[in-house]
């Protein structure tokens, strides 16, 4: 394949092109309450072309690779539409590297389906008989394995292998007309070995879908809100990562008047950090889908803004180094800027520290979900507890919060020495691509003055 | 090769279907004022079920080469699958819907990048300082199902597609307006949705305030998603049998206020999500699933109608629904809005999904949305959350407006809720 590749690039006429190639695999099975509800299989292979004519791309993509040089001609042709300036790429090393795939104690294809489906089935049986009011569950496991080769005319080649594995344990529990939900989860980047022996993970999510069924909706107003390690992670990526993605700022001179580095962002104790190179998580990989190198990017140091995330477009135009967040989820779609692990550093508070002086407050639990829009963030809580005089007091659901990035960053005014990395098997979506693996994480927060909807 | 791939996994298996669906794209984008990608797609896609010993393997592939190892696959999986309880359909009468025009393929990329600039201009003109985003594009495709009960069924389908949005920063204060059509037919006017970004820009110049506290709430067609997310979860026919919906039980009851009415439709000439058969082979009905106020119908596929003991009605696989349409009323959206005297209009929120949506809670950000006082319009509404519960909200419909409009594949109106619990800054 890597001949073929190179001979269709050889000769297209662009400032730069290139060409990945993917064959993915995959397995899913779910139940849903009681009985087996789907088993599929999806095999895909396919590719995408891009090149850069005069600062213009042109994107084409495949399932038939019978002609790569077509797609390139192709590409060229869209691409020349577009260019009227100069093309700009960040230098970066050309790669030459055959990446073996990360360990797996059991490589989850050589596991047999009647494993896998009794694995699921246990979990499931465990969850149904966790709570008299629980009605009913669903659980999905799901594995992929994602082989990626790819090649450009600066003179990179790289194959990398990445796995992916996720499992949703989801609860149902209903009391007359009120229904509620609970779900743990696991996404990981290892083997079938991390699917195993997560009974309590099965256990929490009943047991909380039943006790939120007691739970009162939280009312609405205003909070000194702590948010635990899972929201924490979730606020870092939604709230202010995005806006830290250079593709929103580099053509945007407002914006990027706004996310100048320099600029004071939070507290001293505040420091957002984005690690596509930290072993084991979820977001991490070697080489980016541009064959750029992941690295550590810190981008709050000490409260002052003092970088972003770029692909090899984005950094060269704004006079940047590559920092290998460029992404893509998968054969049909090109890379663009991303996030990989994005977490906030702890700081020295303990969680009773948080805690103590807080007279009326919130406790927000884990996440169902998060979203962006410019400097405005919403992310829903999967659980609450009221604090009350300075002490975990009774559980209340639907929790959402929403608000103003640079304000909220702003009230952060004690950070704990706990950081957790979330494993709950999430991921990201911009533009149309979406779920991609990420890493969160962060310690215990404590916010001033959060916004938090409900009735009153 | 799909007739042999039939015939290859019919000889192994009780009983299958093989479906084969093509498809090409071509899109124009402009980020920030700039055009600055040309894309071009070309998608193959197999996917195979069977029935063996009663139960429901499936599997699929974009690689033509797999054709075998896919059926193979499907056969192995079935013996974990699913009781099937049900057959696949044989030929029938479909009805007889447009959703392909030829034109649509023709257009050149040229033309996409003309309509993307034309739009861009618009909203230029009106402010220089907004960024301006921008896309168009088509897609055209084929799918043919045949499955061992003699079904050979194929249609033709074509979108054509234009979106169109902006954002002013002004400080630290950020705003994001945007509107896209999709339509089988190129008969989608640039010019007019660049106006409506434009006038909700107008209407979005100054920022007022809003106090936290119970009050009416008008819903845009594009925010009526609010109330259509919800439905559609608890009306899919799955969501029914397993118990997950609270409406499980409920058919016959009268769960709307008068006046609302909620058709599940495939049958519309060109609309996004028609079709003459579903996924399975089966013909694509006209589904009235709230009729005045009261429930009448879930969504069913192949399977989940077996288990429950009635017909497809054309949503498989997966109970989904194709076009929703919220009827249209009598009031005016003029009227409205001048018999508010303190209310909230909304265009778009943000967080919607994050909620408890099966028990029909929402609680989201208005990232779009406006405040009326004494019967106007008078600017814009920030940092502020309107929360409640859908199945609440039905019962308490003040008004269902007289002018719909289509946003991808949902034609609503403007509808105006009694009150919603809205929470803001301060």
């Amino acid at each position: 394949m890597r001949d073929q590749m190179a001979d269709a690039l050889r000769g297209s006429g662009a400032d730069y092109a290139e060409i990945r190639v993917e064959r993915a695999e995959q397995t899913s099975l779910s139940f849903r309450g009681p009985e087996m509800d789907e088993i599929s299989s999806a095999s895909s292979l396919g590719g995408v072309t891009r090149a850069l004519v005069k600062g213009g791309w042109g994107v084409v993509t495949f399932n038939d690779l019978s002609d790569l040089r077509a797609s390139v001609r192709e590409a060229v042709a869209c691409a020349r539409l577009v260019g009227k300036e100069h093309s700009h790429l960040a230098e970066v090393e050309p790669t030459g590297k055959i990446i073996p795939p990360p360990e797996m104690e059991r490589d989850f294809r050589g596991v047999p389906l009647a494993e896998k489906q009794q694995l699921v089935r246990q979990y499931n049986h465990l969850m149904l008989g966790a709570h008299p009011k629980i009605q009913t569950t669903s659980v999905r496991y799901s594995d992929r394995y994602r082989e990626v080769c790819f090649i450009n005319s600066d003179g990179s080649y790289f194959e990398e292998t990445r796995p992916d594995l996720t499992l949703s344990l989801n609860a149902v529990a209903r009391d007359g007309n009120l229904v509620q939900r609970a779900h743990e989860g696991l996404g990981s980047a290892a083997g079938f070995e991390t699917a195993l022996n997560l009974e309590s993970k099965a256990e929490t999510a009943a047991k909380r879908a039943a006790d939120l069924l007691q739970a009162p909706p939280v009312q609405g107003g205003n909070y000194t809100v702590i948010v635990n390690q899972k929201l924490g992670g979730v606020f870092a990526h939604e709230a202010f990562g995005h806006l830290s993605e250079a593709d929103a700022v580099y053509e945007n001179e407002k914006l990027r008047d706004l996310m100048v580095l320099g600029k004071r962002f939070g507290p001293d104790h505040l420091n957002i950090v984005d690690d596509g190179s930290y072993p084991g998580g979820r977001g991490t990989h070697p080489l980016d889908d541009e064959g750029v190198p992941a690295r550590e990017n810190h981008l709050i140091k000490d409260g002052i803004l003092v970088g972003r995330l770029h692909n090899r477009e984005t950094a060269g135009r704004m006079r940047e180094e590559a920092t290998g967040n460029a992404r893509a989820i998968a054969w049909n779609f090109p890379p663009i800027v991303r996030m990989t692990n994005t977490y906030i550093g702890p700081s020295d508070a303990s969680f009773q520290d948080l805690i103590k002086d807080v007279e009326l407050g919130l406790y927000a639990c884990d996440m169902i979900g998060g979203q962006t829009m410019g400097e405005m963030f919403t992310f829903s809580a999967a659980h609450g507890y009221m604090i009350r005089k300075g002490e975990i007091a009774e559980l209340v659901r639907d929790v959402v919060l929403t608000g103003n990035v640079f304000e909220t960053l702003k009230h952060i005014d004690l950070i704990a020495d706990d950081l957790a990395w979330d494993d709950g098997g999430g991921g990201c979506g911009k533009g149309a691509q979406s779920p991609l693996p990420v890493g969160l994480g962060s310690p215990h927060l404590r916010i001033q003055g959060v916004v938090v909807g409900g009735q009153q | 090769m799909i007739e042999q791939a039939l015939e290859i996994a019919a000889r192994r298996a009780q009983a299958a279907e093989v479906s084969l669906t093509r498809s090409r794209a071509t899109n124009a984008e402009y980020q920030d004022d700039k055009l600055k990608q040309v894309q071009v797609a070309q998608t193959t896609h197999l996917a195979v079920r069977v029935i063996v010993n009663g139960k429901l393997g499936r599997a699929h592939t974009t690689d033509p080469q797999q054709v075998e190892s896919v059926i193979a696959r499907a056969i192995q999986l079935a013996e974990f699958g699913s009781e099937a309880g049900f057959q696949f359909p044989g030929p029938a009468d479909f009805p007889q819907v447009k959703t392909y025009d030829p034109d649509v393929e023709r257009i050149p990329k040229e033309d996409l990048v003309a309509v993307g600039a034309q739009m861009l201009d618009l909203i230029k003109g009106y402010n220089n300082d907004i960024k301006v985003f921008a896309g168009a594009g088509w897609s055209a495709g084929e799918q043919r199902i045949l499955n061992s009960s003699g079904l050979d069924v194929r249609h033709h389908g074509s979108h054509y597609g234009i979106g169109i949005g902006g954002e002013l920063i002004r400080g630290t204060d950020m705003l994001q307006v945007y509107a896209n059509r999709d339509w089988r037919m190129p008969v989608v006017a640039p010019k007019d949705l660049a106006e409506r970004v434009i006038e909700q820009f107008r209407l979005a110049e100054r920022n007022v305030p809003v106090a936290s506290k119970s009050m009416p709430v008008i819903l845009t067609p594009r925010a009526s998603f609010i109330l259509l997310l919800s439905l559609q979860m608890g009306t899919n026919g799955k969501n029914v049998m397993k118990g997950d919906s609270p409406l499980a039980g409920r058919l016959n009851e009268k769960i709307a206020s008068d006046g609302f009415s909620f058709i599940d439709d495939a049958t519309i000439d060109y609309a996004p999500a028609s079709s003459p058969c579903d996924g399975e082979g089966v013909a694509r009905t006209r589904t009235p699933i709230i009729d005045n106020g009261r429930l009448n119908a879930f969504l069913y596929d192949l399977e989940t109608a077996s288990k429950e003991g009635t017909e497809s009605t054309g949503n498989g696989p997966g109970c989904e629904p194709s076009n929703l349409v919220i009827s249209p009323g009598d009031v005016s959206f003029a009227d409205m809005v001048s018999s508010t005297e303190e209310g909230i209009l909304v265009e778009h929120v943000l967080g919607l999904g994050q909620s408890n949506i099966m028990n029909g809670d929402f609680s989201v950000n208005v990232s779009l949305g406006y405040k009326i006082e004494n019967g106007e319009i008078v600017g814009r509404v920030k940092d502020a959350m309107v929360a409640g519960n859908v199945y609440d909200a039905l019962t308490r419909i003040e008004a269902v407006g007289c002018e719909s409009e289509w946003t991808s594949s949902i034609n609503a109106p403007p509808i105006k809720l009694e009150a919603l619990s809205v929470v803001a800054k301060g």
